[in-house]
């Protein structure tokens, strides 16, 4: 993939010979060193060749993109120069002696030589030295057809080895194989440091160093508290995997190529975990995916990758993918291994009869955040057109279904404003309730380097997450708000700003509704909402807090980042509007640097919002009472649409308990695990008559399905994802899908059992049908992403190559909205029975239910959800480390061991929801955001005490799962 | 013994209601609350919550129970 640079670019009609046009920089190149972005250009001449380049470009640079390639070992155009191999040296004419050209910048009318007799000679003799201390075995190496140092080896023509061998080397250093995906191979390495930069530079997590000086400098991934050596499991290190992609020998390299060899062909798609979004090389041999490589043409991740995903990708081959359909009657039943028709026929016929007996609404589904666009807009298009209502949901509205709404409610759009990239033009980043180094780990990369070069932070959090404090990142301020009291916090400060001057005026007056503003303003300037009177609900101190609001406001360009610590509470909607106000108050809405940015969880979780998932929403969120929205839609669709919205995920759970909902078409969701009070889940999928589980394992949910079709990952289909920054990226098949269908075909397939008819031949005729119906999406198409790569919607007439910032001029209500947002308490409240407030999220190694990475290697890093405590909390109920903990709230009590940890605030607890028998939800309750009923996972009120044997549940759990298995293992015989 | 799905229901309208107080204008706290169930609500949830408000209504705040008149109005 190739994508056009802005800023550099050489000229061959300034050149001084014809040669092929370089005027776009080949992402797989490596440029030496990274691009210089400045207005003025400096013409320099290298080997004769006249060159123009930005000023500040290294030699190195200039010279690569000429095409004039220096042979080079420390060099890479994703780190800094560092000029330590000294392969690069070059002859500039009036210079003495021979530079590196990586750390030399380009100045007008350089006259630079790259290749000379004298420069070949030098460069052979550090090749020798590097040699002297390296192993020959070449052919039996790893790296082999992949080697930096065989290449320059073979570049600069080294023929012998005048040493030879027999001196002090490291040829028999010991091996690092702690980490499960690569391993680390001392004898090999040259030091180079390019893998202690990349975990700077590029990652930010300063785990490796270098040891020792001269002979002795080596790798290191540092000591312990006890001041022995780490090894790479047990050091800081997070496996990003950045180091080994650095590395130019096999020192450090992927396990897969040393078991399986050299990939042969790859192909750029994009990563399903997280809502960054990367885009992956997925280096192939065959069939076989060998190694995920991060794209540096990516726009979301420009080459940087997560241990989720690089290395997490083994769970689409796992024995435990189901690639056969299957049927039962009911859920103490076997499972049967059916065909597919068998399957469809057999679901379609079971959702018919029900409809008839109860009624046209009776039945519904849930659309998948992970499936692609073209996926999901089909199951929506299914739930409307085939079962003929609107009781279609999806998981986001258990996480952003609240940004949805507040920030269509105060700007007009229900999307972030930003780029990832923006955050490298903020001077004040505030977090709220989001932990992107663990959920967001690439961005949160990128945040990093932005903090590194001084921009300040402002942390909210009941937690001390690592962004508070970490190598080289201290926050300004860490305001740690106790749960469930984010809108009086965002009073407090826009109540701050409202009263000392802060507010930007002229953005108010140009970009804003009056009245709402006037409002508004009255309404906040009011004392209540001072940091004073709000200080004792929020445990925030008042000082802080003023001078936190000071910053944000002070600065020219504040960004907000926020996660589901906003959005997962009783008042999700009015918080996520509360900090909407605090963006348009401050004018920090509109360009580079600025914005309102919500970190979506899933990778297609804006996507499938996008596409219509919502019961009141047609794609692009035309709200289906609208007659106008319905019509255009019912003519391509040629079918009548419901104009009432339909049942949201928690109405359906209430209305299957209650008897009238008793069929449901849930794809790559697993409900059962991830939606709150598990209980009463489990309740309403026993209550129904037919549930059809479309995923790619039999997951918590299909324990309780009469229907399971078998889904495709991510790397057996086409399609398009949407990352958090409306990005559009492709999706592309690396390998036929495991059970001979992807999930849009076997979706069409039902839809055509069901008296429905739908005929597309390939997703991209189904993107056609969305650009024609969804006004945000008019000029999508998939020629144009071959095009430009990616497309940040809005695209359309106006915006052809997408909006990557939003609101520049105006917003799609004309003018922004200020909202007024009461603090109102939430219900879930500490009491003597409950005394400790729970909240629950992520950790880097696991992703959301866990269905995908538990089934990987990722597991060495967190193989169960403990409950992390307090230090006074534990003591006071005298639970050591490592205890199990029962949780108990008044919708459940689980089972967990305690992790003490002072990162908590007293009176906090906290936990993760990766693993099934962990049952974290069977303990959150079904209290929910007022206007988007997102579950408060957030605030439980709960009690811990120290106990010996796992909960009721989850021992009915065990039961119960071991019962399913069996029925499964019966299906497969 | 109200039904859990109707004591969801209740909660819900109730949590609207409190939310979308508009510095004490119940009138037109209680238009926007009907236009917020109009716009968010599946029909069977406005026919359950209106059939206990005709039938008992006890557990509704004022404003809901306004907002309620608004949508009966209407319909």
């Amino acid at each position: 993939m190739k994508v056009s640079s802005m800023v550099e670019y050489f000229d061959p009609a300034t050149a001084g010979f014809g040669k092929a046009d370089f005027s776009k920089v080949d992402f797989s190149k490596d440029y030496g060193t990274p691009e210089v972005i400045s207005d003025k250009q400096v013409t320099l001449e290298i080997d004769g060749m006249s060159i123009s380049v930005t000023a500040g470009t290294s030699v190195f640079r200039a010279a690569a993109l000429a095409d004039i390639n220096i042979p080079k070992l420390c060099a890479s155009d994703n780190l800094q120069a560092f000029g330590s191999c000294r392969m690069c040296v070059v002859e500039i004419a009036g210079r003495r002696g021979m530079p590196a050209s990586c750390t030399t910048p380009v100045e007008e009318g350089m006259q630079v030589t790259t290749q000379n007799g004298k420069i070949a000679k030098l460069r052979r003799n550090i090749m020798e030295l590097y040699i002297s201390d390296h192993p020959l075995d070449c052919l039996t190496c790893p790296s082999n057809g992949d080697c930096e140092l065989q290449d320059v080896a073979g570049a600069v023509g080294l023929r012998e080895v005048r040493y030879g061998f027999s001196g002090e080397n490291h040829l028999t250093a010991e091996q690092d194989s702690s980490n499960p995906y690569f391993s680390f191979d001392p004898s090999k390495c040259i030091v180079c440091s390019r893998c202690v930069r990349a975990c700077e530079e590029v990652q930010g997590t300063f785990a490796l160093t270098i040891d020792g000086r001269g002979f002795d400098s080596k790798v290191s991934t540092g000591i312990d508290s006890a001041g022995n050596d780490n090894d790479f499991l047990s050091s800081d290190c997070v496996s990003c995997g950045a180091c080994v992609q650095a590395c130019p020998t096999s020192t450090l390299m992927e396990k897969s190529v040393i078991e399986q060899g050299q990939p042969e062909h790859s192909i750029i798609t994009t990563c399903a975990y997280c809502g960054v979004g990367c885009t992956f090389e997925a280096q192939m041999r065959g069939n076989e995916v060998i190694r995920m490589v991060p794209s540096k043409g990516g726009e979301a991740n420009q080459g940087h990758s997560c241990v989720k995903g690089r290395f997490a990708f083994g769970y689409a081959t796992h024995e435990d993918r189901i690639t056969t359909p299957m049927i039962r009657h009911s859920i103490d039943q076997p499972w049967q291994q059916v065909s597919w028709q068998q399957a469809i026929d057999f679901a379609a016929t079971r959702f018919k009869d029900i409809q008839s007996e109860h009624g046209k609404d009776s039945i519904g589904g849930i659309t998948s955040s992970r499936c692609t666009n073209e996926e999901t807009y089909l199951v929506q298009k299914l739930i409307r057109a085939a079962f003929g209502n609107n009781n279609t949901d999806t998981c986001a509205r258990v996480c952003h279904s609240p940004t949805g709404y507040g920030l269509k409610a105060t700007l007009g759009e229900s999307a972030g404003t930003q780029t990832f990239e923006s955050v490298l033009q903020s001077d004040v980043i505030m977090v709220i309730g989001a932990n992107p180094t663990d959920a967001h780990p690439v961005f949160g990369s990128l945040m990093k380097k932005r903090l590194r070069q001084g921009a300040k932070l402002i942390v909210v959090d009941p937690r001390q997450i690592d962004l508070v404090k970490s190598a080289h990142i201290q926050a300004d301020h860490h305001l740690k708000i106790r749960p469930g009291t984010n809108v009086a916090f965002v009073n407090a400060m826009a109540h701050v700003i409202a009263t000392e001057g802060l507010l930007d005026q002229d953005f108010i007056e140009q970009r804003c509704q009056q009245q709402a503003f006037n409002t508004w303003l009255e309404f906040i300037k009011n004392e209540r909402h001072s940091p004073e009177t709000t200080s004792d609900i929020t445990g925030i101190d008042a000082i802080e807090l003023r001078n936190a609001a000071r910053l944000y406001a002070g600065v020219k360009n504040g960004a907000i980042f926020y996660g589901l610590g906003v959005t997962e509470h009783s008042q999700g909607s009015s918080m996520v509007m509360g900090i909407a106000n605090l963006a348009l108050a401050t004018g920090n809405i509109g360009r580079e640097g600025v914005g309102v940015n919500p970190l979506r969880g899933q990778n297609n979780v804006q996507g499938s919002c996008d596409m219509g998932s919502f019961p009141h929403e047609l794609p692009g969120y035309q709200h289906v009472s609208v007659k106008a929205n319905r019509e255009r839609f019912e003519q391509v669709w040629q079918v009548k649409i419901d104009a009432e919205p339909g049942l949201r995920i928690p109405n359906m759970f209430d209305a299957a308990i209650d008897g009238s909902f008793k069929g449901l078409y849930c794809q790559g969701e697993d409900i059962a695990q991830s939606d709150p009070n598990t209980q009463h889940v489990q309740a309403a999928l026993k209550a129904m008559d037919c549930i059809v589980v479309q995923d790619i394992f039999l997951n918590e949910t299909a324990k309780y399905a009469h229907v399971f079709l078998p889904g495709a990952s991510f790397l057996e289909k086409d399609g398009t994802f949407t990352n958090a920054e409306r990005r559009i990226n492709r999706v592309r098949q690396v390998m036929p899908p495991l059970a001979g269908m992807a999930d849009w075909q076997a979706t069409m397939a039902l839809s055509n059992a069901l008296g429905y008819e739908m005929n597309y031949q390939h997703p991209s005729e189904i993107m056609a049908e969305i650009a024609e119906l969804t006004p945000s999406f008019a000029g999508v198409s998939y020629e144009k992403l071959e095009q430009l790569g990616s497309i940040q919607w809005p695209c359309n007439e106006h915006m052809p190559n997408g909006t990557p910032t939003m609101h520049l001029h105006d917003f799609p209500i004309g003018l922004g909205k200020f909202a007024v947002t009461e603090f109102v308490a939430t219900t879930e409240r500490a009491s003597r029975k409950y005394p400790l407030l729970l909240t629950t999220g992520r950790i880097l190694s696991q992703y959301n239910v866990g269905a995908q990475t538990r089934r990987t290697d990722n597991q060495h890093w967190h193989d169960e959800d403990r409950l992390d405590i307090h230090p006074n909390d534990a003591e006071q109920r005298g639970i050591n480390e490592s205890d199990w903990v029962g949780i108990a709230s008044r919708a459940g009590e689980t089972v967990l061991r305690a992790h003490i940890t002072e990162k908590m605030q007293p009176g906090v607890v906290y936990t993760t929801f990766h693993h099934p028998e962990s049952g974290a939800n069977v303990v959150t309750t079904d209290n929910s955001d007022w206007a988007t009923n997102c579950p408060e996972y957030k605030v439980t009120a709960v009690e811990a005490i120290k106990v010996k044997t796992p909960s009721n549940w989850q021992q009915r759990y065990q039961e119960f799962s071991q019962k399913q298995g069996e029925y499964l293992q019966k299906a497969k015989r | 013994m109200l039904s859990l799905k109707l004591q969801n229901l209740i909660k819900m309208l109730n949590q609207i209601a409190a939310n979308i107080c508009l510095a004490g204008d119940e009138q037109q706290a209680a238009v926007e609350v009907a236009h917020h169930i109009v716009a968010f609500w599946a029909k069977s949830m406005k026919v359950d919550v209106i059939e206990y408000y005709q039938s008992d209504g006890e557990q509704l705040l004022p404003v809901s129970k306004q907002a309620l008149d608004i949508l009966i109005a209407n319909t």
